[in-house]
Order: structure tokens, then sequence, then C-alpha cells
């Protein structure tokens, strides 16, 4: 079944669709929240924070848009997930890496902006197919560098220095276009 | 007002790239997942299903990592660099286990590698004489669980002494702070009791520690000290393990305190994950101390 019609009947509270919706997208979360812990929750910790982002989708289907329900579920999971390593220890340091940021509303509000999901979208497009690649391990699925240099067959440096160029390009791709970054 | 990476609200074409590699094997249990999804959200209470225990190694492996690391910092705790008796460390190492949940296990099973698991086992093997492979329920006596916290503990400073020597050796602290075996938390003496090492918080010690630290979080900037990710945790859980054996000591002794924190500010701005993007003001710190 297509994500829009869960969504669809998701938004009529149908237990089934969100059944369907914890089977499918479990590993995919698991996946985010295990990467972007990197190792410092548990498994329990991980299995709450997953549950929460299904409660909290739950409890907000009238907010979700038959289209996202992909982005929607990954958006809850990243900031769950924080809020979980903030709350297990004051001794987690969170790395969220300090790319492109921008205030947390303001962020939402482009997102919900169509005219900057084009933007975003041409903006992938000046990378290779390769270099998309690792930009999604690495901000999408929180892979670590010695981890996409292992899958991709290249070293650490190489790895490294992609990401970095790419994040200087999107950098400068956001501020000609009057992006405040 | 928190900030968040842009990229956490893009919506791309993600949807090519949900292959099977990029999904991994996270040890998260679906059932489990939808068990607290249903007790929280209860759209339907008759979903809510069994949970299977998740003992990763069974009720005796668990008990033991659970004496392992509890066992070891409360031994610490107590123990203030006295001698410890057998039957002292036995009795707290099973209040320990009694206090202990599914959760605490799972965290401290998740601690321990396969690769670790190895090394400790043949620790027991070279130095205890304990056939790790072929080891029955009724092996597992409160006399190997001990020696099994112990064999721990000294993997524990074995790994330590390499990373902080490591860093000693390029040069980022004075040769004096080697670590050797007399530095290691415990010994065994020859009737085969455990004592801790006496100097454990005397103030040259908790000094040492401190410098120690600051030796590897400089060396670990530096592409030259080749860590692995697993290193890394190590390192983390070391210099937890001693930043909170001297948080213990600060605690009782009420000396060190800012020193410390610092130190641990230290580590908590430098061991982080993809240190290769972060410009550290290690310098700074260092001066602050010096």
């Amino acid at each position: 079944m297509s994500d829009e019609e869960l969504a669809r009947r998701l938004k009529k509270h149908d237990e089934s669709a969100m059944e369907e919706i914890m089977e499918v997208y479990t590993p995919y979360i698991s996946t985010i929240i295990n990467n972007m812990s990197k190792g410092g929750l548990t498994i329990s910790d991980m299995e709450e924070v997953c549950a929460d982002v299904f409660i909290t989708l739950w409890k907000n289907t009238e907010k979700l848009r038959e289209q996202e329900l992909k982005s929607y579920i990954i958006g809850i999971a990243k900031s769950r997930t924080i809020d979980k390593l903030r709350a297990v220890s004051s001794k987690q340091t969170i790395d969220i890496e300090d790319i492109i940021y921008i205030e947390d509303n303001t962020a939402e509000d482009m997102y919900k902006n169509s005219d900057f999901r084009i933007d975003f979208e041409q903006a992938l497009q000046m990378f290779s197919e390769d270099d998309r690649e690792i930009i999604v391990r690495y901000y999408y699925y929180y892979q670590t560098v010695p981890k996409i240099a292992a899958i991709k067959g290249m070293n650490k440096e190489a790895v490294k220095s992609k990401i970095r160029r790419a994040k200087s390009k999107l950098e400068s791709f956001f501020r000609e276009r009057g992006y405040k970054i | 007002m928190m900030k968040r990476n842009i990229f956490d609200y893009m919506e791309t074409d993600t949807q090519n790239y949900d292959k099977d590699n990029f999904i991994e094997e996270t040890g998260i249990n679906t059932e489990n997942v939808k068990k607290l999804f249903y007790k929280a959200a209860a759209p339907s209470a008759k979903k809510v299903r069994p949970v299977r225990r998740r003992f990763m190694y069974g009720l005796a492996a668990a008990l033991i990592s659970a004496a392992t690391i509890v066992g070891t910092m409360a031994v610490v705790a107590q123990t203030n660099g006295e001698i410890v008796e057998p039957k002292e460390t036995q009795k707290t190492e099973q209040n320990t286990i009694k206090k202990l949940d599914d959760k605490k296990i799972a965290e401290l099973n998740k601690k321990i590698s396969m690769e670790d698991e190895q090394a400790i086992s043949k620790l027991m093997y070279e130095e205890l004489g304990y056939d790790m492979k072929n080891m029955k329920s009724s092996d597992i006596t409160p006399q190997y669980e001990i020696d099994y916290v112990f064999a721990k503990a000294k993997y524990g400073n074995i790994v330590y002494r390499d990373l902080v020597n490591k860093a000693i050796e390029m040069g980022y602290g004075d040769k004096s702070l080697m670590v050797t075996d007399e530095d290691f938390d415990y010994v065994r003496n020859e009737n085969g009791e455990y004592t801790a090492n006496k100097d454990f918080y005397s103030d040259e010690t908790l000094k040492k520690y401190y410098l120690r630290t600051i030796a590897c979080c400089k060396a670990y900037n530096d592409p030259e000290f080749h860590i692995t990710d697993e290193d890394r945790l190590r390192m983390i859980n070391m210099f937890n393990k001693d930043y909170q054996n001297i948080y213990q000591a600060v605690n009782e002794s009420e000396k060190y305190n800012d020193t410390m924190i610092k130190a641990y500010e230290l580590i908590e701005k430098t061991i982080v994950p993809e240190s290769g993007y972060r410009e550290l003001p290690l310098d700074n710190a260092t001066k602050e101390e010096s």
C-alpha cells in the first residue's frame, strides 16, 4: 500500500493503518535513531523513541499531509532522538553537524515553503549520483564517515572532503538565492 | 532557541535511496515498539502483545555483565582505596544485581562487544584458568563472578593504558604520565584476593587522570592517533568511568571539584563522533589548567 493511502487511512484514525506503518517504518526509523545516537542510547531507549515517534504521529494525524508521511515521520524521529539523548545523560555529546544552521521555526517555515523545496531539489542536482548518495547516507541516515568510506570503498579523508565540499556548495547555493543561512 | 540542521526538515529524493543496504540491524524489536505504542496511545488494548525478553546471552551472561560494570563501579565507590575482602565484594555484587532492570542490563550488554568479550575470556583463561568455551551453568559460582568482574576491570585498564600511552608516545603528554601495570585499579595478590590500588584517590593519582585525559583529548584530533569507532566508544566509556571514579572521590574529599568539572567539559567537547569536523579550543583549555 502506498504512503499516501496509508496517510489517508491514518487521518481517519484507522488502527490497521497505524499497525502497517509501524511494520514498514520501524526498521527505517530504527536505523536513523541508531545512527544519530552513535551508541548513546540503549536498545530499550531506542525502542522508546521509536514508539514515541508513532505516538506523536497518532496524536497529530490532523497535521499530516498525505504526500508527506515519510518526511513527517523522519522529522519526528530526529527531534525525538535529540530530546532523548539530552534526557538520558547530561554527559552525552550530541553531535548535530554544524553545517547549515537556521532558527528552528524558520527551518520549519522554509520546509513548508514550496519554493524552497524546489530550490533544494535543484541544489541536489548539482551533485553526481555518487556524491548525492554520500550526502543522503550522511545527513539522512546519519551514517558515520568511516562507515560510508567502507561502503563506498573510499578512504575516510576522501569522504570527509566530499561532504565538506557539498556543505560549502549548498551554502553558497542558498545564499545566492537570498536564504539566510 | 534550539538550532537544528536544515536537513532535518528537507524532503528530498531519499525515496530513491531506500535500498536494503541503508537499513541496518539495530536490535530494535518491532513487537516491543508496538507494545510501547499501544500502552501509551492505546488505540486498542487487545493488541498488546507479550514482549520477548532481550537477554543477549541468557540470564547467566546478563548477571555476569551486570556484575561487571556496576560491580566494578560499586567496588570502586566503596573501597576508597582499602583492601577489598572477597566476601564483601560478593555481597556488593549480589545487591547490585537485584537492583538491575532489563533496561540496565541491555545497556550493559551493549557496551560489551564481541571483541571485548573474547579479550576478557582470554584473560580469564590465561590468568585464572577458566575454560570459557566449555562453561556450564554450574560453573558460574560467586567466585567466578568476582573473577569476571576483575578480569573486566583489568581489560578496561589495558584498553585505557594503550590509548593513553599511545597519546603520550605521540608527544601529547609528559612521559611520567605513562600508564603502567602498577597504575591498574585492582591487583590480585598471591592469595588470589583482589585489592584496590591504595593510591587510587590520592591527589597525585587524580591529577594524573586529568592530565592523561587532556593528552588523549589532544591526540584525538591528530590523524596519526588512528582510532577506530570501537576505540572511540571504549575511550568515551573509559573516560566516563574515570570521571565517575574521580567524581566519587571529589564528593568524598571535596577536592578537585573545579578541576574535574573542567576535565569533564573537555572530554565532552572533544570526544565527539565525527571529530574531524570540529576545531576545538584545546589550547585554551590546557592553558587554563596550567
